[in-house]
């Protein structure tokens, strides 16, 4: 049999209340810790989800393949620049064949 | 009573203790799911993403090349009527000042003209200019196309004006057969028949 005094009972009864509020203080915590690691999950599949990450890419092979189209453009360009210039040169050299050709060799 | 307090005590620590560490634990996992998620669309759309940039550029390049070579085919014929047209006003300039180069030709014009044609008469129409220099040369002509012939040929100039800037067209006396040898005519066979040649000396630099 245990005796158990006014004071006593006060006593447990304040140590109850302060377990109380100090579980429901853990309680907001753990919610805390929960609510910041869905910011963190949400924050890494930012842009994965909705698409983004996939077009971004796109658009970085589509730049490149933009330089390499130029970079073909370019070549022909050359090529037609090229011909233009041995056309301007040699102009004299094939007109005076065809009038031989025409003329009867 | 003392005693009893501190079990209290103890039992609330292990429940904030549980508390807490299950919200860790759920904390981890949720950010564990997240970056494991976020990885495989990573790998699966940057998959997606390079499939399709390599179609993009097949196709983008693909056509960037066939236009390159059509532009190039262009200019290549551009640049070959620039010649032939330059080609014909020099013929043009050769037979109006009747250059010497124009005057042995012409010769040979009309020889190669009438051997075309069959029987031993015909008429040879001519750019008014050169009328006078063919006449010149008519006996002479006569006697190169019946040794080739074999037999004796008999031409005449005709009195219509020919619309040519030279050469000759020639017909039978029937006026049934007839061999346009005009500079013009042999102008566009060349452009038909010999257009690699004037290529090559146009634009490889090969000489003739």
């Amino acid at each position: 049999m245990i005796e158990i005094s006014v004071e006593d009972v006060k006593s447990l009864v304040k140590q109850e209340r302060s377990i109380e509020e100090e579980l429901q203080r853990a309680k907001e915590e753990a919610a805390n810790i929960v609510e910041k690691a869905n910011a963190e999950a949400k924050r890494i599949l930012e842009g994965f989800e909705d698409g983004r990450y996939c077009r971004s890419m796109l658009e970085i092979e589509l730049k490149k393949i933009e330089e390499k189209k130029k970079a073909v453009e370019k070549e022909w360009n050359d090529a037609v620049e090229k011909l233009k210039k041995m056309a301007g040169e040699n102009m004299e050299k094939a007109v005076a064949l065809v009038v031989k050709l025409v003329l009867g060799e | 009573m003392e005693s009893l307090k501190s079990q209290l005590n103890l039992l609330k620590e292990v429940q904030v203790k549980e508390i807490l560490e299950e919200a860790k634990d759920q904390a981890a996992k949720l950010v564990k799911e997240a970056r494991t998620k976020a990885e495989q669309i990573k790998s699966r759309e940057g998959e997606e993403a390079i499939q399709k940039s390599r179609e993009i550029e097949e196709k983008e390049l693909e056509s960037a090349i066939a236009q390159g070579r059509r532009k190039e085919t262009d200019i290549r014929f551009q640049l070959v009527d620039v010649a032939l047209g330059k080609s014909l006003d020099k013929l043009r300039e050769l037979a109006d000042r009747q250059d010497p180069v124009y005057v042995n030709a012409i010769e040979g014009l009309v020889v190669e003209a009438v051997v075309e044609i069959a029987g031993t008469e015909f008429e040879i129409m001519l750019n008014p200019r050169d009328v006078a220099l063919v006449k010149r040369k008519l006996e002479r002509i006569e006697k190169r196309v019946s040794t080739i012939k074999g037999a004796s040929a008999k031409l005449k100039i005709s009195n219509a004006p020919l619309r040519s800037i030279g050469g000759t067209m020639v017909r039978s006396k029937d006026g049934k057969q007839i061999f346009n040898n005009t500079l013009e005519a042999r102008l566009a066979k060349v452009r038909q028949e010999m257009l690699p040649r004037v290529c090559d000396a146009l634009l490889s630099g090969a000489s003739d």
